[in-house]
């Protein structure tokens, strides 16, 4: 192996660019790396309509992305853009116009469920969009003319209301908003906007009695202890799974997307950037056995969900 | 099981031919009996089931001049072929990870050593070896009951007692009872002391578990220690405690310990795997082998689930379109099993053929070929075939357990394995559709 790591390393100091062709290599975290450490593999190929760009998930030989620019710096989304999930299966679709989201939207998610659909007109949401959770049960529903006036409804998986109100010319909150409490079904915070501007707001415990403080309530989920006790949870547990060995590199990276539900709990975690079932299994493991965290709080005086992505890297060492 | 015991006799008293070695193909039981009478360890040449050059090569060395006297001089020895049916129940019983072998193991069944076949170790240094830890370990016997008698009572001395203990895997509970009444009641509570207690790998629910795990600075002390060390401390105290469970016959003692180990995984096939693995040890050591029978089976069906999906390639699919060229070439990251799929089949035929002698009632004979079906599959050799074709036969699959049988003895042949000498027989008997016992023929 070893003839092989500078040669890779001088590879990666090269940009191939031709006037038609770019290619570059990204790790898990979309930042530009050497071949022998990146997860993505970037192909650019000017075209007669623009540069249009093909980002391949490496290990399984899969696209990740397809779409057209309208510069060769792949600054200026310019055309249709298909985002896929590594197994091949579709996860976004939609045009860009001007780097700008242009007509009908559609997200995916990886049991191929429809989880999103919007239509958009130079940016911004134009007519019905819906949202879904992952068992299709329908969890929001937006309105809005061409002027942004509209209404906006939300709901929890089990059918119970989580949100209400209405916007204003150019999608701005106007008038009473009412926030609930996914666990009691009462209020959490009851808001009252003007254009876009927060007025007056009146928050409400979990059982619905009245709360005197109405200082903002956002916090992001975080886990118990010290800085870094995330870090030092997966790392005291981490181990390479018996009987394999990782060939081609030192280093294996499985990326875990989980949800820190509103108690507190990991849910819903899957490895969105596999690696191989033994590994992806133990950094699931790891990640699903998680003592409870101090669940996210979002402005409205109450408990969501968090979403988080964790790369786990399991490194080889040679004994 | 009558038919047994009498093959057993006479085998007993048979001197293994090969290169004049020492070994005997003794019954297991028997050569403890020995041990205890002649105060010497057992030494169990646990014998390869595919590869008999490797046997051989070891026969020569172990046969040799001043070996050969050092071993008749030294210990018992036993030669634990693959036809052995002991051979099973000691990979059980010893949570065997190696297919071959040599054991030390004392009169109480303790494992005192173990090397496998192709470690670099002379035969001199691994008998030397085995007889220091013998040494080592009434040593450390004297010097425990030389404390307890002595006045003035060093807490270091003590530590490194109990260490060493921990070391030759020997009982340290009353050790660390004393420790504790030692420790400074304000030390308890520390990482040093409770990493200490941790690394000694304490019998479960024993005091000093209990202290240990009660401590409010436990899990800080626990999660400071290696990963890999904390998995072999879980393992050291749920085999501990097992040991203890099976000795005192305590039952709902070994459910509990069941349960602890269940608790040291973090995933639902690690904790039956773990939970299983106790109670096959108790219910093997307490000699229940109904009751064994009844957790290994779906301990080995689910075994052989793990063998499938671990040995089954997944088609590669067709790229859906033309790839880049440069993404073709790319060598990525690739996870390489380094298990071979005969290690897994020799796995799955040793419990299938375990089953097949002990589990009179045909209980669990499906599962049992299914095992011995799938090690087929991965490694056709002779002992596998074999194995499959008895397995087949009681089955009542008889065409095909004949086919099996004759590749068996036509494969066994190449290689010139001295125990499938009675294959033909049985082999006659399967044409004649004559009853085959399992306990004896079916070795």
């Amino acid at each position: 192996m070893k003839p092989i790591i500078p040669i890779l390393l001088v590879l990666a100091a090269v940009q191939f660019s031709s006037a038609q062709k770019v290619e570059k290599y990204f790790d898990h975290s979309w930042k530009e790396c050497a071949p022998a450490n990146a997860r993505y593999y970037s192909l650019t190929l000017k075209t007669d309509s623009g540069w249009a760009r093909k980002d391949y998930y490496i290990r399984e030989r899969k696209r990740q992305m397809e779409g057209l620019y309208a510069d060769a710096e792949c600054k200026i989304k310019n055309g249709r853009f298909t985002y896929f999930y590594p197994d091949g299966d579709i996860e976004t679709t939609g045009r860009f116009s001007e780097d700008k989201r242009e007509g009908l939207w559609l997200r995916f998610a990886q049991n191929q469920q429809l989880v999103d659909s919007s239509v958009y007109k130079a940016g911004r949401v134009i007519g019905t969009a819906l949202k879904w959770n992952n068992a299709g049960q329908l969890t929001d529903s937006l309105v809005l003319n061409a002027d942004g006036i509209g209404t906006r409804l939300s709901w929890f998986g089990d059918g119970t209301i989580a949100s209400q109100g209405t916007f204003s010319a150019g999608q701005k909150q106007n008038g009473t908003w009412t926030y609930y409490h996914r666990s009691t079904g009462e209020k959490s915070s009851v808001e009252q906007y003007k254009d876009g501007l927060l007025v007056n707001r009146q928050y409400f415990s979990v059982s619905g009695a009245p709360v005197s403080d109405t200082s903002n309530t956002e916090k992001d989920a975080s886990f118990p202890g010290e800085k870094g006790a995330w870090q030092t949870y997966l790392l005291s547990r981490l181990t390479l799974p018996a009987n394999y060995k990782i060939e081609n590199s030192d280093r294996a990276v499985v990326v875990v997307s989980f949800v820190i539900n509103e108690e507190g709990q990991v849910e819903e975690a899957f490895a969105s950037s596999p690696f191989h079932p033994a590994f992806d299994k133990i950094a699931l493991d790891i990640i699903r056995a998680s003592p409870k965290w101090n669940p996210a709080m979002d402005a409205h005086n109450r408990k969501v969900k968090a979403y988080r992505r964790q790369p786990v890297t399991f490194v080889q060492t040679r004994r | 099981m009558k038919h047994t015991g009498l093959l057993i006799l006479i085998s007993c008293v048979t001197m293994v031919a090969r290169g004049q070695l020492p070994f005997l193909d003794m019954a297991y039981k028997m050569a403890l009996d020995r041990a205890a009478r002649e105060d010497k360890l057992v030494c169990l040449l646990y014998a390869s089931a595919d590869c008999e050059s490797c046997n051989e090569a070891l026969y020569k060395r172990l046969g040799a001049g001043r070996v050969k006297q050092q071993i008749a001089r030294s210990f018992i020895p036993v030669r634990i072929g693959p036809e052995s049916g002991d051979r099973e129940h000691i990979r059980q019983l010893f949570d065997l990870k190696m297919s071959s072998g040599i054991l030390f193991v004392d009169d109480k069944n303790n494992l005192i050593y173990s090397v496998p076949y192709n470690i670099r170790i002379s035969v001199d240094s691994l008998l030397n070896e085995a007889l220091r830890r013998q040494r080592s370990i009434a040593i450390l016997k004297e010097k425990e009951k030389s404390y307890f008698g002595q006045n003035g009572k060093n807490i270091r001395d003590l530590e490194a007692l109990i260490a060493a203990k921990t070391t030759l895997e020997q009982d340290t509970r009353l050790l660390l009872t004393e420790y504790l009444s030692l420790v400074p009641k304000d030390s308890i509570n520390t990482m040093p002391v409770l990493q200490f207690l941790a690394r000694q790998a304490p019998v479960y629910e024993s005091r000093a578990y209990v202290t240990m795990v009660r401590s409010p600075l436990f899990s800080e002390a626990w999660y400071s220690i290696p990963v890999e060390t904390r998995s072999r401390i879980n393992v050291q105290i749920f085999e501990k405690s097992a040991k203890v469970a099976a000795d005192t016959e305590d039952e709902a003692f070994a459910g509990r310990i069941a349960r602890f180990a269940a608790s040291t995984y973090n995933n639902e096939p690690g904790r039956k795997y773990a939970q299983r693995r106790v109670m096959m040890y108790f219910y093997l050591r307490t000699k229940d082998i109904t009751r064994y029978l009844d957790v290994a089976a779906p301990f080995y069906d689910d075994y052989l689930q793990f063998v499938v999906a671990e040995t089954t390639a997944q088609p590669a699919a067709a790229p859906a379109e033309d790839l880049p060229e440069a993404l073709l070439k790319m060598n990525t990251a690739t996870a390489v099993n380094t298990v071979s799929p005969a290690v897994y089949a020799r796995y799955l035929s040793d419990a299938a053929v375990f089953f097949y002698r002990n589990d009179s009632a045909g209980k669990y004979l499906s599962n049992a070929l299914a095992w011995a079906d799938k090690s087929v599959a991965l490694a056709p050799g002779f002992l596998n075939q074999h194995v499959y074709a008895l397995l087949l036969y009681s089955s009542g699959e008889k065409e095909r357990a004949i086919r099996y049988e004759t590749l068996a003895i036509a494969e066994s042949k190449k290689v010139k394995a001295a125990y499938t000498a009675d294959w033909p027989r049985i082999l006659e008997k399967m044409k004649k559709g004559e009853r085959i016992s399992p306990a004896g023929g079916g070795n």
